[in-house]
């Protein structure tokens, strides 16, 4: 009887083992993951909007490759070259790259407007871009893009943009701010870190 | 005479079998626990506007499923849902190594969208003018109920193929073949050489 006992033990610990084994799997915290952080705020006072969106990147990563909608299949955008775009059809981006990479720092193009300044640059590995519009109070973007990820978007055929590579470069780079826009009425800041939340 | 009731050493059978079913309730209990809960709560902020709060186990979805045939899913399975699954699966599979987090915060005047990730379950909470809804889907009941889909899908896209009627078919990981993979979560879309619809469209007459 006491065998019994043992044995009817033992198949319960075992079930139980078996039963909790899932939940412990699942405890396991993902690794040292970047995160790819959007923040907009829409209007001022009490009637402000603000949007957060925190992605992981490892999430953007596994979900892209599976998307596989209109222009947009495994991971790349179709740029369609005969239709609005035929203009770019001409333009090898590619090499473009390529001489921009291989250049020194320094500002390639410098557009001052009477009303709009638009400055494209190299600094430290980064494709830098500015706009300002307006004189002041006007719309402000600054976008900071590491050649890495600019070289990874390009890297698919001729027409196409590679999203999921660039998203790839993008975790594998360091953190730091890509894109800021501010306006009289908006500010939006996208930017990778290693933190969940957004500050 | 021997007392099969009550050993030489005092150890009774049926305290015995008490115990061993008090552990395996234990066990069970920690087990559903484990696997969280559904929360459902819907208020209507109008006047006399509805109350509706739902609880369930979410170890009840695994067991609910067993019981719905497959192949009927994967019947009545919108065309869309076909399409959209492995990204739902890629998702998910990411989702569950995620730490506690806001993935989306939405505040604007009387409207509040938050959804996060809270001890691997899906934490949805909306608050507008009229509404305020909660929602609490544990992510090992999501994934029962999209690996159930996927084999669903299996059915459907074998029962075209039969039809003659097909583009593609869903096939597990492991099987080989030059179609689109969504990595590590089992379900890959096979298109045919002379294919160039998705799979939505292609499945469209289900």
């Amino acid at each position: 009887m006491k065998r019994l006992m043992a044995v009817t033990g033992i198949l319960v610990l075992a079930a139980g083992v078996a039963l909790a084994a899932p939940a412990s799997k699942s405890t396991s915290k993902s690794s040292s993951d970047k995160w790819l952080h959007v923040r907009v705020e829409d209007g001022a006072g009490a009637d402000a909007e603000r949007v957060h969106v925190n992605v992981p990147l490892s999430l953007a990563e596994a979900v892209i490759p599976a998307i596989n909608v209109d222009n947009f299949r495994n991971g790349k955008v179709h740029v369609d070259m005969d239709g609005e775009a035929s203009h770019l059809q001409d333009v090898d981006f590619r090499k473009i790259l390529t001489a921009l990479r291989d250049t020194k720092d320094g500002n390639f193009v410098t557009v001052e407007g009477s009303k709009d300044n638009v400055q494209v640059a190299k600094q430290g590995g980064y494709l830098i871009a500015k706009v300002r519009e307006g004189k002041e109070g006007g719309t402000r973007v600054d976008a900071k893009i590491p050649f890495q990820v600019v070289e990874a978007l390009l890297s698919g055929n001729n027409n196409e943009l590679n999203i999921a590579a660039a998203v790839r470069a993008l975790g594998e780079h360091g953190d730091g701010v890509l894109v800021t826009v501010d306006d009289e009425k908006s500010k939006v800041r996208i930017w990778v870190d290693s933190k969940n939340e957004s500050e | 005479m021997l007392n099969i009731w009550r050993s030489e050493r005092g150890f009774s059978v049926p305290g015995g079998m008490l115990a061993a079913v008090g552990v395996g309730a234990l066990l069970t209990g920690s087990y559903i626990y484990s696997q969280g809960l559904i929360r459902v709560s819907v208020h209507e902020k109008r006047e006399g506007g509805e109350h509706i709060r739902l609880v369930v186990p979410g170890a009840i979805v695994p067991l609910a499923l067993a019981f719905v045939p497959a192949k009927e899913i994967g019947r009545h399975m919108p065309a869309e849902a076909r399409q959209h699954l492995p990204v739902v699966e890629a998702a998910l599979g990411e989702l569950q190594r995620l730490p506690d987090c806001t993935l989306v915060q939405v505040d604007g005047r009387g409207e509040h969208v938050r959804i996060r990730v809270q001890d691997h379950q899906i934490v949805v909470d909306v608050d507008d003018h009229e509404d305020e809804v909660h929602l609490t889907l544990p992510l090992s009941s999501l994934s029962s109920v999209i690996a159930k889909m996927g084999r669903a899908a299996e059915f459907a896209g074998s029962e075209k193929a039969c039809d003659g009627d097909v583009t593609g078919t869903w096939r597990h990981a492991g099987h080989h073949g030059g179609g689109h993979h969504d990595g590590d979560h089992g379900v890959t879309w096979e298109e045919d050489d002379d294919a160039s619809e998705s799979p939505g469209s292609s499945s469209e007459t289900l």
